[in-house]
């Protein structure tokens, strides 16, 4: 016994010793991307950016292309951990995307933030080198390249792209994407059109403190303006203007959970993952039974989302939503002004989203983080107007955010002003408002990381029955909040079970242990060599049993798909 | 030498009494015969065919669809268009072997000559090429899964339990275990059927039933990890069976799936699809698969934002009828051209569940007109048709592709006929029928036929037949004392147990039904109970008929109902929509302005498209269009006028443009849809109005 406590105690202590010295912050080879978080960046920059991690960090960053959106870019995808502690796929895993719409464009440099944090804090911060040391990160910085590429070159509004570049006849007339929007003064932005009328042939008039302001009237008041919407024309001759814009299709309805065709979730495109940028992303997931955890970033309203997307998915399993519930409501603790919301129910419907897909496909505990809130709201009324909006850009902004109303003449509505907010502003921060939110964003992943399960065996318990015969019982321990296999992994019979076995003696009969202290055990009636165990509850323990016939030293082994693989010994005596 | 002569006839009549090993599927087409045969004809009929390879089964074979199109006014790419797809099932043969005489047949005859002139088809004869060729294997099973690797049983091994061969008969059939808990017990008339335990009948379960074959991972459960992989034919998005791993991780997650989709997708004239599948759509209507999303009974609240809009209660619960009848009249609803499909998806509303009515009311018109060539062949218009599945690639088509799909399992075994009541002498003998006759009717039953009903009913051995038709030729006794008597002694069904034949449950019965079939026309197919021992030391039974007997009968008796089918598929395809510019009329207003009217309609026995389709917006509407040409421009109005759907027959459309008009200038009035082809009318204004 004592001999025996000595020998644990010079592992430990050498096993340690090695951790700590293994920890020394990560030597890059040549430069490193030197990133500006304070910044938007265009698509070529963000390559470029993943592609200088990928050299300067060889063996940490693994740079892939895992498919070719429509107009065939490359989808990459980073994978990132400690190459000394293990290969990628032997650890819990925690999968990072944003970028998925279009314009929602900050939720790359959320991701690449949280990439760079890591990278630069390995062996500096206990808590990232332990991160690094045991669990996996896969990054897919942008998910939607073409309509990030879009985004920044233009034509393109806050609102606008959303899509990918999967043509949609918007208007059912048999032409694609044929009426989108049009630069009609030229100045590289799409702003919005508006009409001065003859007085009682308008709905709306000039704000009497601010021209640059269209007011409604009011029940008492003719108007002498028409407000005619995003800048373009009428392209087909249709009689409409800018009825069918490129896309559409929304990736973030293309997923395989619950996906409904377009005439109950408008923009699922004809069939779940028909769009390349999702299809690679979701098919290169099934490859990787590690992933125990899923972060998406969009914009905007400052949440923490989860599922279910709709009212017909059922509701998450209790034991799920502790891990669940416990992360977000750190999160919303982490980041000022974020509420943690169920999409269906606090938001909107949602089917075939990228969180209910991690969920229910893969079992991982999964968030979509809507970025930013525009500090606009001066008055905190909870409501945003257009004179607070002005307020905002004229003296904090300093006026970079308007563009000035000027004349242009329409093919079809003569003479018309064209001004209105640049497409940068209300869904994205000012450069000075960015890298706040990214930091708080990229902590709430680090710590949904921490959470990904973390298991080790407690100390046996052996007993002789007879002979060589023995009865023991080992502890596995997972000291993090996400289970080893979720509720909905169990109950959907998503992927399998934790495996358990032992090498040196034979098993002739094994189980779980469901009170330790009342000898209530749960045998497995088949093939107990093989101990199948439907996980370890996160924050808690799952007590395995063996009857075994041997002596001296055996193995035990505990294999998870998502809690990785753990063994020791145990004497028999 | 005669010695030799009348050794091979003793040698062939023993054979010839021996029971043959298996029925003779070699007639039917494996993958390999079937590719063949495509590309033979597609070399030999080269000016009608186009052999498409749309892909790659996940085992890495060939997914072909041949085109057919002949020489017409309108380029094949823009006719009306059928698919007929076969075999996504992996073990609907028999659907292999109808579409590759439908594709001999729209070759070779006559008939089909005038029809491929204004239709093109697409037939893919192999759906399911990995599981295909299964039913011609050393070991015969039903296979439904392609190539892919799947942990049916998720236990982190793949494969580990397929069936297994094991009194080596060469088809897996069903094995019993001796087990009072298992739930299962032989059918007391017809031990050949097992059936299940049931307390009022006092069945009481003596057995377990699994598949054919050992425990080869050692883990309790029988054959539930095969090689097979995603079964396609629930892998596609229309209610999908989440969480099966036999339906793979989410819908088109098949390749075949997927290629299959593509192909359609961008063929969106293919308004009529057949699939040769397990599923008889004429025989059963498709029934809802269950869940919400009826639009006609679901009630939904209106959200409080539009409530007040609409001037309905937020808190009450309407149905879209009723919301739509406000809200169309709405000038938001009018000037966005809101649907009433936008308003249901807006309100809430699912996915459709269930047939839209119209298409309901076509498919119980055509069901009629199947049942009657069946019919007329002498084929079964009565034995069940079976359902389409949650997940399916019938479904698929209808609700999601907005085709008019049917899904035709070509043959199936006849129910049991039953003898008119008037031919009183072939009817079997009960009790009831013996209590209920005369005492003339029973004398002409003859000694024999009731000797035997006695030893059915386990009369006494003293009570013969002989001497039942002495008393009663005699009167001392009638009919209905005898049958009175016997049951109060307790006899009744054969077996003893309580239970006639005329009690049986649906399945029971088709079993039954089938077994009789068997028994008359292919007995080979049926394998008496015969004992094995499993590797874990279990004595069990294997037994039972053939996996593909009851969908696949020797080649012979399938050619009748093939015929069938294919003059079917001609019909149907005759049937479909064909739009056409019925009147153009000109009247001159003066000023060089002209009115222009024009109607379009519907002249084809089916609708543009389905119900369905429009509810879906799956087929863009008919779209009915004035080209002014030069020297005229138009005044008012929208140069195109959208029409939803146009029914069958009778859907017309009417679209009317102001033009200004130099004399002699002409127009052209066109219609265009997507799946009901399209038609057009140039006209000069002025001179010869």
């Amino acid at each position: 016994m004592r001999l025996g406590m000595i020998r644990f105690t010079l592992v430990a202590a050498s096993l340690l010793a090695a951790l700590l010295s293994a920890a020394q912050p990560i030597k890059p080879t040549g430069t490193p991307p030197r990133p500006n978080f304070n910044r938007l960046h265009p698509l070529d920059e963000i390559v470029g950016m993943m592609k200088g991690y990928a050299s300067a960090y060889p063996e940490w960053v693994k740079l892939e292309s895992i498919g070719k959106s429509i107009e065939g870019r490359d989808i990459w995808l980073l994978t990132v951990t400690n190459p000394r502690t293990g290969a990628p796929e032997s650890k819990p895993a925690m999968y990072v995307d944003g970028n998925t719409h279009a314009n929602e464009v900050q939720g790359t440099e959320a991701s690449l933030y949280t990439l760079n944090f890591l990278l630069s804090n390995y062996g500096k911060l206990d808590r990232i080198t332990e991160l690094l040391d045991r669990a996996t990160f896969y990054f897919v910085p942008v998910v939607n390249p073409d309509g990030r590429a879009l985004w920044f070159k233009g034509p393109a509004t806050p609102h606008f792209p959303r899509t990918v570049m999967f043509p949609i006849d918007d208007d059912r007339d048999g032409l694609f994407d044929e009426d989108g929007y049009d630069d009609l003064n030229g100045d590289g932005l799409i702003t919005q059109m508006r009409k001065k009328v003859g007085m009682g042939q308008g709905t709306h008039r000039l704000h009497p403190k601010d021209p640059r302001i269209l007011v409604p009237v009011e029940k008492d008041e003719l108007g002498d303006y028409i407000v005619l919407g995003w800048e373009g024309f009428d392209n087909d001759g249709d009689g409409l203007v800018n009825e069918d814009l490129a896309g559409y299709v929304d990736p973030n309805r293309t997923w395989g959970y619950n996906w409904q065709p377009r005439y109950v979730q408008s923009g699922s495109s004809f069939y779940p993952l028909q769009i390349p940028e999702t299809r690679s992303i979701a098919t290169w997931a099934l490859t990787k039974p590690n992933l125990a955890g899923a972060q998406s970033f969009h914009n905007y309203g400052q949440m923490i989302l989860r599922g279910p997307g709709s009212k017909a998915e059922p509701p998450y399993p209790a034991a799920d939503l502790k891990a669940y519930d416990y992360i977000a409501k750190e999160g919303e603790r982490m980041l000022p002004g974020y509420r943690y919301l169920i999409s269906w129910k606090d938001l909107y419907t949602v089917y075939g989203g990228t969180t209910d897909h991690f969920y229910r496909v893969h079992g991982a505990i999964s968030y979509t983080n809507e970025l930013y809130e525009p500090p606009v709201d001066v008055d905190k009324d909870g409501k945003v107007s257009p004179e607070e909006e002005m307020m905002f850009n004229d003296l904090v902004t300093l006026g970079r955010q308007f563009v000035p109303w000027t004349k242009v003449n329409h093919p079809q509505y003569g003479e018309i002003e064209v001004g209105g907010m640049r497409h940068d502003v209300g869904r994205v921060p000012e450069n000075w408002l960015l890298e706040e939110d990214m930091h708080r964003n990229a902590a709430f992943v680090l710590l949904h990381a921490h959470h990904l399960p973390k298991i080790s065996f407690g100390d046996p318990t052996v007993e002789r029955v007879e002979g060589s015969l023995w009865k023991v019982i080992v502890p596995v321990i997972n000291e993090r909040a996400t289970p080893t296999m979720t509720a909905v992994a169990r109950q959907d019979k998503l992927h399998r079970p934790d495996i358990a076995t032992i090498d040196g003696a034979k098993v002739i009969s094994s189980g779980i242990v469901t009170n330790v202290w009342l000898d209530r055990i749960e045998l497995q009636k088949h093939r107990p060599e093989r101990l199948m165990v439907e996980g370890v509850p996160g924050l808690g323990a799952t007590n395995l049993f063996f009857l075994v016939e041997g002596r001296g030293t055996i193995g035990v082994r505990y294999d998870s798909p998502k809690g990785g693989v753990i063994s020791r010994k145990i004497d028999l005596r | 030498l005669p010695v030799l002569k009348a050794a091979i006839l003793v040698v062939s009549i023993l054979l010839f009494a021996l029971p043959s090993f298996a029925v003779d599927y070699a007639p039917y087409h494996t993958v390999a015969e079937a590719e063949a045969a495509l590309r033979e004809w597609s070399a030999k009929h080269s000016s009608l065919t186009k052999l498409h390879t749309i892909g790659k089964s996940a085992g890495g074979k060939n997914l072909l669809v041949l085109e057919i199109a002949g020489n017409g006014s309108v380029p094949a790419a823009k006719r009306q268009a059928v698919f007929v797809g076969a075999n996504i099932a992996g073990f609907h043969n028999a659907g292999t072997e109808a579409a590759l005489d439908l594709i001999r047949t729209l070759l070779t005859s006559e008939q089909a000559k005038e029809l491929l002139a204004s239709r093109t088809f697409y037939i893919a004869p192999v759906l399911n090429p990995d599981a295909h060729d299964t039913m011609f294997a050393k070991v015969r099973y039903r296979r439904e899964g392609n190539g892919q690797q799947v942990d049916y049983d998720r236990d982190g091994l793949f494969g580990e339990d397929g069936v297994d061969d094991l009194d080596g008969n060469g088809v897996i059939t069903r094995m019993r275990i001796p087990d009072a808990n298992g739930g299962w017990l032989p059918h007391p008339d017809e031990p050949r059927v097992m059936v299940r335990a049931d307390g009022l009948k006092q069945w009481t379960g003596t057995h377990r039933i699994e598949s054919e074959g050992d425990d080869s991972d050692g883990d309790g459960r029988y054959n539930e990890d095969g090689v097979e992989g995603i079964i396609i034919d629930q892998n596609f998005a229309h209610q999908f069976p989440y969480p099966a791993a036999t339906a793979g991780p989410w819908p088109s997650y098949a390749p075949e799936a997927k290629a299959l989709m593509d192909f359609l997708l961008a063929r969106r004239q293919v308004g009529l699809a057949i699939v040769y599948g397990p599923a008889n759509n004429l025989l059963d209507i498709p029934r809802s698969l269950g869940g919400g999303g009826d639009l006609g009974t679901t009630r939904f609240k209106i959200p409080a934002s539009a409530a007040g809009m609409l001037g309905f209660d937020p808190e009450e619960e309407y149905t879209l009828d009723e919301v739509w009848e406000v809200a169309q009249n709405l000038p938001f609803v009018q000037q966005n051209n809101v649907t009433k499909e936008q308003m249901a998806q807006f309100l809430g509303a699912g996915a459709a569940t269930k047939l839209e009515d119209d298409d309901q009311k076509l498919l119980e018109h055509l069901a009629k007109e199947y049942k009657e060539a069946l019919k007329k062949a002498e084929l079964a218009d009565d034995r069940p048709g079976e359902q389409y599945r949650r997940g399916g690639f019938t479904p698929w088509l209808y609700y999601q592709f907005g085709a008019l799909a049917l899904e035709l399992d070509v043959w199936g075994v006849p129910p049991v006929k039953k003898a008119a009541t008037g031919d009183a002498k072939d009817e079997p003998l009960t009790l009831d029928r013996l209590e209920a006759m005369s005492s003339e009717d029973f004398l002409a039953l003859g000694e024999e036929k009731l000797g035997a009903f006695l030893k059915e009913i386990k009369a006494p051995p003293q009570f013969t037949a002989a001497m039942a038709i002495e008393r009663v030729k005699a009167g001392q006794v009638t009919p209905k004392q005898m049958a009175q008597m016997a049951k109060q002694m307790g006899a009744g069904a054969p077996g003893g147990g309580a239970a006639k034949p005329g009690e049986d449950d649906g399945p029971t019965k088709r079993a039954r039904d089938i077994l009789a079939w068997v028994d008359q026309h292919a007995p080979e197919a049926s394998h008496p109970w015969k004992s094995v021992t499993l590797s874990d030391g279990t004595r069990a039974e294997v037994g039972g008929l053939d996996p593909f007997i009851a969908i696949a009968p020797p080649m012979a008796m399938l050619q009748p109902a093939i015929a069938v089918h294919t003059s079917t598929v001609l019909d149907l395809a005759k049937k479909m929509a064909q739009v056409a510019i019925h009147d153009v009329q000109v009247t001159d207003l003066g000023g060089g302005v002209y009115r222009v009217r024009a109607v379009a309609g519907n002249r084809g026995f089916f609708p543009s498209h389905t119900k369905m389709a429009a509810r879906a917006q799956a087929n863009l509407p008919a779209r009915l269009t004035l080209e002014p040409g030069s020297g005229m421009k138009l005044v008012t109005g929208r140069r195109t006028i959208a029409e939803n759907r146009l029914a069958g027959a009778s859907g017309t459309m009417a679209g009317e443009w102001l033009v200004r008009a130099e004399r002699g200038a002409s127009f052209t009035v066109r219609i265009d849809t997507e799946s009901a082809g399209s038609d057009q009318k140039t006209m000069p204004v002025g001179k010869g109005q």
